[in-house]
């Protein structure tokens, strides 16, 4: 791959890599273990640029392009999908919409701290009854005086609780559908604004995901984020970023399932030899291998192909379909190839199985991404 | 013709060169010359085997200060080969002799042969991963590590040539302050019987087992470097490896080991090497001259046992 | 204001070499290269002192052309600037080349108050270079150090050398070697990575440096690489019952005399 890799974008990988085996390998799992949020990790990962890697550096980012973010994010993954999940929702979904619309003023007030890991972001587009039907919206925002009254809920949210900075999408015009949905930037503890309790789940545990409720919620009228009505774009044009932050989760994650697999066959002896002997396991880490890496081929192209501002909606639903379906197969396999005691808390290995089944869910299902392909190809 | 030279600062390490240093001058026909600083260990050389005994007199008493003199004697003198005690004073030493005499320096060799009338070292590179041989061209310094070779017999009535010469001592640093290293623990490199904890040990509690086993066994207990380094279980002298101590036990005993190449490059001048290890892939195994696959919880108890009861 | 120069050798990763089983060659044809890991922390210390003392920091290292990957690396790590004497002859060089050229290098940049280097490389380990270049260009060295201090013009550090460790204090010029426990090197953050891009870099060729050829020809001549193999008697107990096991070694350990 770093044929095309720059010797900065290489060395860049390296810091997130050091970071990753020194840092977060070594605790991931016992933290796993009591789903707290890894302030700790947080405050690093701030400390060595890592949550506005693609933010240009006016607003306190490196500025250093989508490709670097993505390596970042598959190095994290190596060690943490919580990590990684929670710089992903935080750049890719709450920071890029403020770069892309918002307004001077709102760029300082929120992406610069946001930029420089001083405050985290979450984005909250999804409700109870809009999940992949994401037009279907029922917040409602009404104009009353000078300010945005916020009526609704919203669910699954990443990085609830810990972050001070949600980008909300709401409808502002009942009778236009999609055309009539915004965005609004809403601070933590702006009274009629409640968080929810964090979402036990399967996996990801470091990373609280959960439900937001507006209740006659008021903000300045300056908290319009873009023009009204013009939202759904908005939130359209974050999701396909987030694809990309997402499928580099899912390249890391499953390297770092493939590594763990690759090395426990060879260490693992019955009847007589380490089943890696065996061709039945060669071929099983020879397919992960080469699914990983198709994935990543594709992480890197489609990532060029947003940093040089060419359209890539239906590649990044092509990366995100396939990107988290191997990665979900490939740590399904990694666990198989363990045995018994894959199934074992004893090790990482099974983590990245109950990590991994987010991927294909999260940030727009398998089916909404063939939904995406599809249409295009039939259009 | 001019001699094999040696120079210790530590008197006991340059009387274990010597053994060294004999073996060599009988192959090439060259008389052994041992360069000190002090005045008194003369006879004590003299009896180890040394021909000559060249006495360098100066006001300094830090030993780092004769760098320039032994150069300078060196270059008078043109020995075949200057031998240098290994300890970190002595590799100080030596670099900067070689430098000003724009020889080689081999550092740490494992061996000295004397190969088609060149001398030929051995030594560790990569951390213990590989061996460099190498054929010396012209005048060479070599640093050999201590205890490397024994103490010759004492040969009281030995006679031989003693030099003095006053020298000047490099004066120009502030030396102060020395403080010995209260060693925390036993010093594993002069152990006879070694029992090593790995990382396969799970919890310091753990560690019981290994100390009962060297009770029994009559060992010190040392470690690889994680457990020192990492985990603080044992502390940074009772580490084995490239970068910690060299161990030369007549019984090393290992468990949960898994013996990576720069733990082994500390253990390989062991009469015997024994490893326990639930991984019979370990590389440990490809090193040690006996060994048990097995779970190091089980077999070590039942070990301790069997010991006592012989 | 100090000028600090931090020496540093690209190496191979030990750990990505791996030994043909047959014939014992070293395969370094997978190998990444790195900077030597106690170079890593004569580079932080370099940089740790101009944190304190705001001295002025550079890098120096002797390689190939592959050496150019280095030059950010290290300026990433703090260094305001990087040099390089870039030269085939890196290759075929040891202990008392390398300091050679460093000296010459040294000489030509002119001016140097602390010369800081790790104790020793992580593929040759000879530990020379450092004193040997103190010695050439006729200034001190201070070798094995813990810990380390700058006042004015003075350099004041902890030896620790074996069974004691004793304070040595000397005044500029001189060159310091350092114990991987000076420091714990950090990770640089991705900002530092890219501003190596705009640090200035000097590089220069061994003829840029006036040296002899046989101040630049290896003394002695490698014979030959081989990766080490213990021939141990691999006798490995790994059938039967823990008791079993046992036995069979109690009684190949009796039977070798050292129970």
């Amino acid at each position: 791959m770093s044929h095309f890799l720059t010797e900065e974008q290489e060395l860049m990988r390296g810091v997130a890599r050091e970071f990753a085996q020194q840092e977060v390998a070594p605790i991931a799992k016992q933290l796993d273990a009591t789903h707290e949020f890894p302030w700790a990790w947080v405050k690093r990962c701030a400390e060595l640029g890592f949550m506005g890697v693609s933010i240009p550096e006016e607003y306190g980012g490196v500025g250093a392009g989508v490709i670097t973010e993505a390596i970042v994010i598959e190095e994290i993954a190596r060690e943490s999908g919580s990590l990684a999940l929670i710089i992903d929702a935080h750049t890719s979904l709450g920071c890029m919409p403020l770069l892309h619309v918002g307004t001077e003023e709102q760029k300082q007030k929120y992406l610069v701290p946001a930029a420089k890991g001083e405050k985290l972001m979450s984005f909250g587009l999804t409700e109870p009854g809009a999940g992949s039907d994401a037009g279907g919206t029922k917040t409602t925002a009404v104009l009353d005086g000078d300010e945005w009254v916020l009526n609704g809920s919203k669910c699954w949210i990443t990085n609830i609780g810990v972050a001070e900075t949600y980008i909300i999408t709401a409808k502002t015009d009942p009778d236009k559908g999609n055309r009539g949905i915004s965005a609004f930037i809403v601070e933590n503890g702006t009274p009629g604004f409640n968080i929810g309790k964090p979402e036990e789940k399967m996996g990801l545990n470091n990373s609280l995901t959960g439900e937001l409720f507006f209740n006659n919620c008021r903000m300045p009228k300056e908290n319009l984020l873009g023009q009204l009505n013009k939202g759904f774009p908005v939130f359209l044009q974050g999701l396909d970023e987030g694809r990309i932050a997402i499928s580099a989760m899912a390249v890391g994650m499953a390297q770092g399932a493939l590594d763990r697999a690759v090395a426990y066959s060879k260490e693992r002896v019955q009847f007589g030899r380490p089943i890696c002997k065996n061709q039945a396991i060669a071929f099983y880490l020879a397919e992960m291998a080469t699914k990983v890496e198709l994935a990543r081929t594709m992480l890197y192209r489609v990532a060029r192909m947003r940093d040089e501002g060419l359209p890539y909606t239906y590649e990044a639903a092509m990366l995100k379909l396939y990107s988290s379906e191997i990665c979900c197969e490939v740590c399904d396999k990694a666990v198989q190839i363990h045995g018994g005691i894959g199934y074992s808390r004893q090790l990482d290995i099974e983590r990245f199985m109950r990590d991994a089944k987010l991927l294909t869910i999260g940030e727009g299902t398998s089916e909404v991404q063939k939904i995406v392909i599809s249409g295009r190809l039939l259009a | 013709m001019a001699g094999i030279w040696i120079y210790s600062e530590d008197t006991i390490i340059a009387q274990q060169l010597i053994t060294l240093g004999r073996d060599l001058a009988g192959q090439l026909q060259e008389k052994v010359c041992v360069l000190t600083i002090y005045e008194q260990e003369v006879q004590s050389l003299i009896a180890a085997g040394a021909d000559k005994v060249i006495v360098l007199k100066g006001d300094n008493v830090w030993p780092e200060s004769y760098a320039q003199a032994i150069a300078a004697q060196t270059t008078e003198c043109q020995p075949t080969l200057l031998l240098v005690g290994g300890t970190l004073r002595g590799k100080d030493l030596a670099a900067k002799v070689a430098a000003r005499l724009q020889t080689g320096l081999i550092t740490d060799a494992q061996s000295v042969k004397v190969v088609g009338g060149l001398l030929e070292t051995e030594r560790m590179i990569y951390g213990g991963l590989a061996v460099c041989t190498e054929v010396l061209n012209g005048m060479n310094v070599i640093t050999i590590p201590a205890r490397a070779y024994e103490v010759p017999v004492a040969d009281v009535g030995r006679s031989g040539e003693v030099v003095t010469i006053e020298v000047k001592t490099e004066d120009v640093m502030a030396v102060g302050n020395v403080c010995p290293i209260v060693r925390q623990g036993v010093d594993i490199t002069s152990a006879e019987k070694l029992v090593c904890v790995g990382r396969g040990i799970g919890k310091q509690e753990d560690m019981k087992l290994a100390e009962d086993l060297a009770n029994a066994m009559g060992a010190e207990i040392c470690c690889t470097r994680s457990v020192a380094e990492d985990y603080h279980w044992l502390p940074n002298e009772a580490y084995v490896g490239i970068s910690g101590q060299k161990v030369k036990p007549v019984i090393y005993l290992s468990m949960g080991v898994s013996g990576q190449v720069q733990h082994v490059a500390g253990i390989r001048d062991s009469k015997l090497i024994v490893a326990i290890d639930t991984n019979e892939n370990a590389p440990i195994f490809a090193a040690a001259d006996y060994g048990i696959v097995g779970d190091l919880y089980q077999i070590v108890p039942l070990l301790t046992e069997a010991i006592k009861n012989k | 204001m100090a000028t600090i120069i931090a020496c540093y050798k690209w190496v191979l990763d030990e750990q990505d070499i791996k030994i043909n089983p047959g014939s014992l060659d070293l395969d370094t044809s997978r190998a990444k290269s790195k900077i030597s890991d106690y170079d890593r922390n004569a580079i932080e210390e370099a940089v740790l002192q101009e944190e304190k003392t705001g001295a002025e920091v550079a890098s120096l290292t002797f390689g190939n052309s592959k050496a150019k990957q280095s030059l950010k690396d290290a300026l990433s790590r703090g260094p305001a600037k990087a040099y390089w004497v870039n030269d085939e002859l890196a290759d075929k060089a040891d202990a008392l080349v390398t300091a050679n050229v460093l000296a010459a290098a040294l000489k030509k940049i002119g001016q140097y108050d602390v010369i800081l280097c790790g104790e020793g490389a992580s593929d040759t380990y000879a530990q020379q270079v450092g004193p040997r270049i103190a010695t050439l260009l006729g200034i001190p060295a201070i070798t094995f150090v813990s810990e380390m201090k700058i006042e004015s013009d003075k350099v004041i550090a902890t030896r620790k050398i074996g069974d004691c460790t004793e304070e040595v204090s000397v005044s500029f010029p001189v060159v310091v070697t350092l114990l991987p426990e000076i420091n714990k090197p950090r990770i640089p953050s991705l900002k530092q990575v890219l501003g190596a891009a705009k640090k200035p870099t000097t590089e220069w060729s061994i003829a840029d440096l006036g040296l002899t050829t046989e101040e630049v020809t290896a003394k002695n001549k490698v014979k030959s690489i081989k990766g080490f193999v213990m021939s141990r008697k691999n006798v490995i107990y790994k059938e039967g019952t823990p008791t079993d096991k046992v036995a069979s070694l109690v009684a190949s350990l009796t039977k070798e005399g050292v129970l």
